[in-house]
């Protein structure tokens, strides 16, 4: 695999590609890049045929361990690798450890293995049935297995503990993967952990220093799931900035995790080159359609119905405003749906709008929000496929837009477009 | 010329059985029969869209006026244009009157002379459905067929309640006629009952055909149809039905079914078939072959790297194995989607194959070939046999002169 950066703005955002992948050596992946995020190989919701009718790009599949390691005996049999495995050798495919979509519990920590949580329950794993496992996968990239159980509240014997498994998991990785036939010349990224310590993160960089990786992973930050979309950039910042002046320029980093659009932009400014669809998902599964700004605005603005209100405090409880009765989900999670519409909401009864106006995705050319409604408040499966669809689609547009504005150095304008959105919303009046 | 938005054009009968191939025309597409439809309750087939139906050459799914007359409503429903335009199905549809899910879904269901009284599950108030409004809503979803309100009595009953629901019937289809509105684009199907008595039955369809309409259906028989005893006595009211119903409308066998179901009622003379099995079972990870069912969430799969089915061309055996499947049947919804665009895949590949076979000439083969391979072990369901018996096809005793057709 070949990282290139070809453009590198005022901010340390880049503009780059991933190149040169064995399997698929045609294909050229711009950077910053979003994986597609999958449970069990598959993009949630959606079947090779309805991701073509999202897009026909090339793209990574993001396919964590976890969500295939009850299967893995299986695949090995099977001898072609997980991507044909799952019927979707057109994509690249990028083994993860844990679902940076789903939070992983805390604690639970043995000697030289982490615990990946399974249906089944959870499984020790260490590094060398690790790398076995990645053996039966075959990616065309993937992840050393790490330590990333830190966040802004961990001890710092927690902290350093990570760093120290983290360091000695990833020698026991590239060493591993040296002596193997399926990957030695498959491209590994190495985890940088150490919480929100400083000292940590340098000294985990330190130590990894003559591993032959192709790229690195900022872990440790956030547990996964929610945790991930609740991250403080203040607290965030300033580590951030440390660390990644201590990376070399030249290879790519990857955050995984469900980060809002806001957070998302800011990591791309400091220079972060790969991000994961984990928010798409996580608002389609909660009958969200995210309907925020995702393109430079073009001369004047566009007119823009008025959204129900997200107040501040930034957050509301999941199941404020819905329109359904009995809610399996009953966890009161609380989540910031301030980039999205809450399609169970009885206010979208009729309306017969598209979830966006002006947006090209087969469900905003087809459906109404009346539907979509209809859908989520009777629990039909085809509601989540169409939010995904949706959700999926105005990411993936996003990203073109990111692409965009680095270029033309418009970085700042598109997250200016975003503040704005999320503050009008925050204060706005409620739609009639 | 017929005063219905309806044309039945027989194309072939089997000269042996009474099962024929014909093409049906509805306002929003042909329907060619005998037909199986898929059944979608909520306005959307669970788990696909609308798009994969139409690849797989679906011409007519059904809706549950039931649960559509709750959600959303006959009025949002009426206001953007129908069910058609709201979940985007460009072909037929069609709605059954939400009477048997109303006495098989809710306690307390009363049946009166004015209609069916029952309790919302929503905020157990008292709600009445009469014929009047159920043609109302089925007016509003805006169906190709619609069916009567019909007094169902479960087949387990005797006695004058059965003979009391065949005269009701026959009264509520008059105020059905009289209450639709929309006669010019949408056809409303009366439906045959009496239970397991002949003469019932005999003079329910008497009845009924006094009436003008494009079409029959024949109610009242798919509880009986888990197998046992039951089966002998439904494919009897089956026969008696289809040889009192005029040949030239179609006749829809109501809530029938499996595999051998179909291609025995086929041969009893019926048109159209719906059944929720093809899709419930999908859900379940159960995928629908020749042999039957393969259960996907067996370990035995874990390694089985062929297609579910290897001479099936649905979009799901072309690209994915029995092994992934095990790997993701009801644990990823992907899954949901995958099997069941194989199953009703399966399903309508058989009806086309019954179509054909007729066409050509070679149902009756079709048939012995079709048992053979459901059940190689020749342990033939005595009821099937019975009934194909009934119509000159002897599935034991196979040198005998089928007269097969020329």
């Amino acid at each position: 695999m070949k990282f290139t950066v070809s453009l590198v703005a005022k901010s340390s955002a880049r503009l780059g590609s991933l190149s040169e992948f064995t399997r698929i050596p045609e294909a050229v992946l711009e950077t910053p890049l979003l994986l597609l995020h999958t449970r069990g190989a598959a993009v949630p919701h959606l079947s090779y045929d309805l991701m073509q009718m999202v897009s026909t790009e090339n793209h990574i599949l993001q396919m964590p361990l976890v969500t295939l390691v009850d299967h893995t005996k299986n695949v090995k049999a099977f001898g072609k690798g997980i991507a044909e495995f799952a019927g979707l050798k057109e994509y690249l495919n990028y083994v993860s450890v844990q679902d940076s979509g789903t939070t992983t519990p805390e604690g639970y920590h043995e000697k030289n293995s982490i615990s990946l949580w399974t249906r089944g329950g959870r499984k020790l794993i260490d590094p060398q049935t690790y790398i076995t496992c990645i053996e039966a996968l075959k990616p065309d990239m993937f992840q050393a297995i790490v330590d990333g159980d830190t966040t802004s509240n961990s001890s710092v014997k927690r902290v350093r503990r990570s760093v120290d498994d983290t360091v000695k998991f990833a020698g026991i990785c590239a060493d591993l993967k040296e002596k193997s036939e399926v990957l030695k010349d498959t491209p590994m990224l190495a985890c940088i952990t150490g919480g929100y310590n400083i000292k940590e993160r340098l000294r985990c960089i330190t130590e990894l220093k003559g591993l032959g990786v192709a790229g690195y992973v900022l872990e440790g930050f956030h547990t996964n799931g929610e945790s991930a979309t609740n991250l403080s950039w203040e607290d965030l910042e300033p580590v951030l900035t440390e660390t990644l002046g201590s990376l070399p320029d030249n290879l790519p980093r990857a955050f995984h995790g469900p980060v809002t659009p806001i957070i998302l932009l800011k990591l791309v400014s400091k220079g972060i080159d790969i991000f994961d669809a984990t928010f798409p998902w996580l608002v389609a599964e909660r009958a969200g359609a995210l309907i925020f700004p995702n393109t430079l605005p073009k001369g004047k603005a566009p007119i823009t119905e008025t959204l129900p209100s997200v107040k501040s405090p930034a957050l509301i409880a999941q199941n404020e405003r819905d329109g359904s009765l009995g809610n399996e989900n009953n966890k009161d999670e609380l989540v910031d749906r301030v980039f999205e519409i809450n399609l169970k909401d009885k206010l979208y009864f009729n309306d017969t709008r598209p979830l966006v106006e002006d947006c090209s995705c087969y469900c905003c050319r087809k459906y109404s929000r009346s539907y979509v409604h209809h859908l989520s408040a009777t629990s039909e499966l085809q509601g989540p496929i169409l939010l995904m669809m949706h959700n999926l689609h105005h990411y993936i547009n996003f990203f073109r837009s990111i692409h965009l504005a680095i270029r033309e150095d418009q970085l700042q304008a598109l997250h200016s477009t975003l503040e704005q959105f999320v503050t009008s919303r925050r204060s706005g009046k409620l739609d009639d | 010329m017929s005063r219905h938005p309806l044309t039945f054009q027989v194309l072939a009968q089997c000269k042996t059985t009474k099962a024929k191939c014909s093409l049906m025309t509805l306002p929003h597409h042909v329907v060619e029969t005998p037909v199986f439809m898929p059944v979608g309750t909520q306005g959307s087939l669970k788990g696909i869209i609308p798009e994969q139906l139409e690849q797989l050459n679906c011409q007519i799914m059904l809706g549950n006026t039931y649960h559509l007359g709750n959600r959303p409503g006959p009025d949002l429903l009426e206001s953007c244009g129908g069910l058609h335009n709201f979940m985007g199905w460009p072909r037929n549809l069609l709605t059954d009157s939400g009477g048997f899910q109303m006495v098989s879904l809710l306690d307390l269901a009363e049946i009166t002379e004015e209609g069916v009284k029952f309790k919302s599950p929503y905020d157990g108030s008292e709600c009445l459905l009469t014929p009047e409004r159920s043609i109302e809503i089925q007016n509003a979803i805006g169906a190709d067929i619609i069916m009567q309100l019909d007094d169902v009595v479960s087949s387990t009953v005797s006695g004058p309640r059965v003979e009391e629901a065949m005269h009701r019937t026959t009264r509520w289809l008059d105020r059905c006629l009289k209450a639709h509105k929309r006669p010019e684009s949408q056809n409303l199907f009366p439906i045959v009952q009496g239970g397991l008595d002949p003469k019932l039955r005999t003079e329910s369809a008497k009845q009924l055909m006094e009436r003008e309409v494009a079409g029959f259906a024949v109610g009242g028989l798919s509880n009986l149809f888990s197998g046992g005893e039951g089966k002998d006595q439904f494919w009897r009211m089956v026969h008696l039905s289809t040889d009192l119903l005029p040949n030239d409308k179609p006749r829809y066998l109501m809530g029938v079914g499996f595999a051998t179901d179909l291609v025995v009622c086929c041969a009893l003379g019926c048109d159209m078939f719906d059944c929720v099995f093809p899709t419930r079972t999908a859900r379940f990870g159960c995928a629908l072959v020749d042999s039957g069912q393969l259960n996907l969430k067996l370990k035995l799969f874990g390694q089985d790297f062929r297609p579910i089915d290897e001479k099936c061309d649905c979009s799901t055996c072309r690209r994915y194995t029995r092994a992934y499947l095990h790997t993701v049947a009801t644990i990823e919804t992907v899954a949901c989607n995958l099997i069941t665009v194989h199953n009703v895949a399966y399903q309508l590949r058989l009806m086309r194959n019954i179509r054909e076979s007729i066409m050509n000439g070679t149902f009756v083969e079709f048939i012995f070939n079709f048992m053979d391979t459901m059940y190689p072990k020749k342990d033939f369901p005595v009821w099937a046999t019975d009934a194909l018996r009934a119509v000159n096809v002897d599935l034991i005793d196979r040198t005998k002169e089928q007269n097969p057709d020329s």
